[in-house]
């Protein structure tokens, strides 16, 4: 499989600020990736260099085979950049006509495309508004077509649901997952839950080091571990996840929640075994998951 | 070449479709509608006076104006004399936001993703420039106009004055729109970049001029200043493209390389 990104020894100082620290990593393609982190990490400094907003101090950087910025690349990556706001003086079909037409769209076919993005992100009848007629939801969305104009290869999302309401945000989950296989998409965001739905790959970046690159969030060593969420609190829920056969170990996070480990090769069959020792004992849960959340993977 | 096309194309928009360029093209056409009906209109009775020369001589010293009184086409002759100066400080007003406040709202940052920066830098000017010439080519025409109505038969010999005016203007006032690409990447505002040029550039003339007085190579310094061959372009005793037409040229050259520089190493 072709190298999507390939990031070799990155630095990037803001004055005597390092805000990216030997980051190294290389993402294939077929991949959707994750990039999270604390606020500050350098992830949207990871972005701009991407995206070629920001030069590297020091280090190598390939996209597709190509430098960011390189006119190979146009029309191949789109990007959401964090914060940018399209012109307010212009009707949204004046300024993505512009784009499409940039990537070599005619002027009919550069209509024809405008109208399809707009469509992807439910947002066709704001083809002749001005973004201030918008909403700031609204206005993301806008964003988000631009960066799917001409299909591109790479689309990276930087924090493509805050600010939008659950409905539209959903969309939006739902449009990447509609268009994973046709194009790569690395996303960055504080929304664990929603990254675990979404992508394969993750990039913990921490203090501008990249501290973990997980391929995979159910590995091999997670099939032995289940987290289950129950519906309330039950004092007795322990003894009786503990009674399993299978069972090596239960971790409560909290009252509710608990991370069961457990010999697959005793029982095959365990999940099974599992549910209906709770049918049993009156316990109703809410969430059952193989393996540990994003969240547990990364932070505990 | 495409995307400078695309991008240049943009700016003529940006002029004639927007409520800022609307308002500018409304105070340019003023300004040019009381140029034409008061001094270009009289012109000819103007040039006639044969105190013209000494009178404004008077009134500034450096200029020698004596010399327009022998062009056979006084409407030309006196459009030229104001549009020499109108036409840089319009250039200015017009292309003071070729990339700050897109810069500053991130929408540099779609146009990125397709075309280079040296791209965006050149459709940009280019796009300034042919707004400009838009500009030049409409009164001019107006001026040659008048001078028609008033006798036709000077039009046929006039013909090579007018392309010659309007070269020149346009050559003028090349340097004040690349000096506006290079303040706006450095100074990132629009506002503080008609700033530097309309005050602060005229201070550094000041200022370099007294400092000559004390060493005389520091005046070489005042050929890096946009406009300063203003004075002598309006002295020129018959328009065509001379020597002078060289340092706008360089100083374009100059500024746009600058910019080009700065642009590529710009965090945006």
């Amino acid at each position: 499989m072709s190298s999507l990104i390939c990031c070799q020894g990155i630095n990037k100082f803001y004055g005597s600020k390092q805000a990216l620290k030997d980051v190294t990593f290389e993402l294939e393609q077929g991949t959707t990736t994750a990039l999270v982190g604390p606020n500050g990490a350098g992830k949207t400094t990871l972005f701009s260099i991407l995206c070629n907003y920001h030069l590297p101090s020091s280090g190598e950087v390939t996209i597709l085979g190509h430098k960011p910025g390189s006119n190979a690349l146009f029309g191949q990556v789109g990007a959401l950049p964090q914060d940018a706001q399209l012109d307010p003086r212009f009707a949204i079909k004046h300024q993505l006509e512009l784009y499409a037409k940039l990537q070599g769209f005619s002027k009919k076919q550069a209509a024809i495309e405008c109208q399809r993005v707009l469509e992807l992100v439910d947002l066709s009848q704001t083809l002749n508004e001005r973004p201030g007629a918008l909403s700031h939801g609204m206005r993301k969305r806008v964003t988000i077509a631009q960066a799917l104009i001409g299909s591109p290869k790479l689309v990276m999302l930087d924090e493509p649901t805050a600010g939008l309401d659950p409905a539209n945000a959903k969309n939006i989950r739902q449009l990447v997952m509609d268009l994973n296989g046709e194009a790569n998409f690395v996303i960055s965001s504080h929304n664990l839950d929603e990254l675990e739905k979404l992508c394969d790959t993750v990039l913990l970046l921490e203090q501008g080091k990249l501290t973990q690159q997980k391929v995979g969030h159910v590995s091999a060593d997670n099939t032995r571990t289940m987290t289950l969420l129950l519906d309330g609190s039950n004092d007795s829920a322990i003894a009786v996840l503990k009674q399993l056969s299978a069972i090596i170990s239960v971790e409560p996070l909290n009252k509710q929640e608990f991370i069961l480990n457990y010999d697959g090769s005793l029982n095959p069959n365990f999940d099974i075994e599992l549910l209906q020792a709770l049918q049993q004992h009156n316990l109703n849960y809410r969430q059952l998951t193989k393996g540990l959340s994003l969240e547990q993977q990364l932070f505990a | 070449m495409h995307s400078v096309w695309q991008i240049c194309q943009f700016e003529l928009t940006r002029l004639f479709l927007t409520k800022r360029g609307g308002i500018l093209l409304l105070a340019f056409a003023i300004i040019w509608f009381m140029i034409f009906k008061y001094p270009i209109l009289e012109a000819s009775n103007i040039l006639s006076n044969s105190s013209f020369g000494e009178n404004v001589s008077a009134f500034s010293q450096q200029l020698n104006l004596q010399h327009l009184i022998e062009w056979n086409y006084g409407e030309l002759a006196i459009y030229w004399l104001f549009a020499v100066f109108a036409f840089p400080i319009s250039a200015v007003l017009m292309s003071s936001d070729q990339i700050a406040s897109d810069a500053n709202r991130g929408t540099l940052r779609f146009i990125l993703l397709r075309s280079s920066r040296n791209q965006l830098l050149f459709g940009r000017f280019l796009g300034q420039l042919l707004i400009l010439i838009s500009l030049i080519s409409m009164t001019l025409l107006t001026a040659f106009i008048m001078g028609i109505t008033r006798d036709s038969s000077l039009a046929v010999g006039a013909l090579d004055d007018a392309f010659f005016v309007g070269l020149n203007l346009l050559v003028i006032s090349m340097p004040f729109i690349a000096v506006t690409s290079l303040l706006n990447i450095v100074l990132k505002s629009s506002k503080l970049s008609i700033v530097m040029i309309i005050i602060v550039l005229p201070i550094f003339h000041g200022l370099i001029s007294y400092l000559s007085y004390f060493h005389q190579s520091l005046e070489h310094l005042l050929l890096i200043l946009p406009g300063i061959q203003l004075i002598d372009s309006v002295q020129m005793p018959h328009i065509e493209l001379s020597a002078t037409t060289m340092v706008p040229l360089i100083q374009t050259v100059i500024y746009l390389t600058a910019a080009q520089f700065l642009l590529a190493r710009r965090a945006l």
